[in-house]
């Protein structure tokens, strides 16, 4: 995936992906520009490879006096989260974060928000977690505008690496054994009333 | 015959002490899929709470909505304190239920491009830096055994544009003024309808819905190709006039 000449934008080299890139990166993306898509695909494929190697439910210690921030939906508000760094300072490892889903569809600018979340969770595997929300899914994807999002910025092999990227990303986190984090909540009883009905159906 | 077999089952189900769903097996799942349309998973990502007791069918038609008792049985038997959640547009940004067991957070205040409504964070942890914190919004601490507070930013930053052609686009066609509202009206419509709205208000409040985010989505996507918009522009008026004809209001 050559790069032409033409780009002037952020790129990651030999160095990884650094905090200066990500720097550069989100002031691009406020001016506008689209990161070019070999750093797109760069920062999925590692970030893809980093998600797959965590359990479904991620355990996040918090340790006395630190503190964790957790935010919720930002549904491709690029500015909105902008706004939540400018205020409360990026992630890294002594002020993580967790992000509960729902990064992507409805807002204009998914694709930034998602890059941004994704290049920072490579940046700091420590200090910043992500959860899946009901939103990185394929059927969501493609109703409520990321993948056309996607298709616009990007190319459609880009729509299946995302979409292969969101299937590894963890279901729920404990933090300190206490504070059970999820997208959207609880669950059906799944004993006496159903097996009860199939019994009375039968 | 037939109830006595129910019994039975009903019998059986409580000696084996199945009664919800643990940590455990949520550990256990194989989350490397698209979700299933029912069980653990799905819920996980669709559920929501409600603030009468016990389980109802969720208003989204999928998952479950779950009351307080459910919470609390749940965070006992795993040996938690609080459930953090997101999902659901809140005005305030968030809301605390379920007697402080239960917090909703939503962190995009300018969703649906409406503006003003505060960004939380809720930062858990032991002592946070409550003076800094302060300066930069409004800090709501949770009931003291949580060791968590929510710290609500004063509000979100304005919507923007992000490129001068993407201003120049809206601005040229209007497409924001049209849509921006009648957008949010219907689409805050249908995540707002009572549970008790049939099924065929909500299927065309949902549909019509996703046409304006349609069209929304084309208008922005087609900056390169200006030749669409006022294609685009021109069904806005159309869908949105439909909205205001057959009203979706239970």
């Amino acid at each position: 995936m050559a790069v032409p000449p033409s780009y002037d934008g952020a790129r990651i080299d030999e160095g990884g992906i650094t905090l200066e890139f990500v720097r550069q990166m989100m002031q691009e993306f406020r001016e506008g520009k689209v990161l070019h898509r070999r750093y797109a695909f760069a920062i999925l494929l590692q970030v893809k490879a980093l998600l797959q190697q965590l359990p479904t439910v991620i355990d996040v210690p918090v340790a006395p006096g630190a503190h964790l921030t957790v935010c919720g939906d930002v549904h491709g508000q690029f500015f909105d989260l902008c706004n939540i760094f400018d205020l409360n300072g990026l992630p890294s490892d002594e002020s993580p974060y967790l992000f509960n889903g729902d990064f992507v569809d409805r807002g204009s600018f998914s694709v930034e928000v998602v890059l941004t979340l994704l290049a920072l969770k490579c940046l700091y595997p420590a200090g910043m977690h992500l959860t899946r929300g009901n939103h990185e899914t394929k059927a969501m994807n493609s109703l409520y505008g990321f993948e056309g999002e996607v298709r616009a910025k990007y190319n459609e092999t880009m729509v299946k690496l995302f979409a292969e990227t969101f299937r590894c990303l963890p279901l729920g986190a404990v933090l300190s054994n206490a504070v059970f984090v999820v997208h959207g909540g609880l669950f059906t009883r799944d004993g006496a009333l159903r097996a009860c009905a199939a019994a009375v159906r039968g | 015959m037939r109830c006595g077999r129910a019994l039975l089952l009903c019998v059986a189900d409580l000696r084996f002490g199945r009664t919800d769903v643990t940590l455990d097996e949520l550990r256990a799942l194989d989350r490397f899929r698209e979700p299933p349309d029912e069980g653990p998973m799905c819920e996980m990502l669709w559920s929501d709470p409600q603030p009468g007791l016990g389980r109802s069918p969720s208003k989204r038609g999928v998952g479950v909505a779950f009351g307080a008792d459910v919470t609390k049985a749940f965070l006992q038997r795993n040996g938690l304190q609080l459930l953090v959640r997101s999902h659901e547009v809140k005005e305030e940004g968030f809301e605390v239920m379920h007697d402080g067991c239960c917090v909703t957070i939503f962190s995009a205040p300018n969703y649906c491009d409406q503006m003003g409504c505060a960004a939380p964070l809720a930062r858990a942890g032991g002592a946070h830096a409550a003076s800094t914190t302060q300066k930069q919004g409004r800090v709501y601490p949770l009931p003291e055994r949580h060791g968590a507070s929510l710290h609500l930013l004063r509000r979100g930053a304005a919507p923007t544009c992000a490129t001068d052609a993407l201003r120049v686009a809206y601005a040229e066609h209007d497409v924001m003024a049209y849509t921006k509202l009648h957008a949010c009206q219907v689409f805050q419509h249908h995540l707002h309808l009572r549970p008790t709205v049939g099924f065929t208000t909500r299927a065309s409040a949902l549909a019509r819905s996703c046409l304006l985010w349609l069209v929304l989505r084309e208008a922005r996507n087609s900056v390169s190709d200006r030749s669409r918009v006022p294609l685009l522009v021109s069904l806005v008026p159309k869908i949105s006039s439909s909205c205001e004809s057959r009203s979706c209001r239970p």
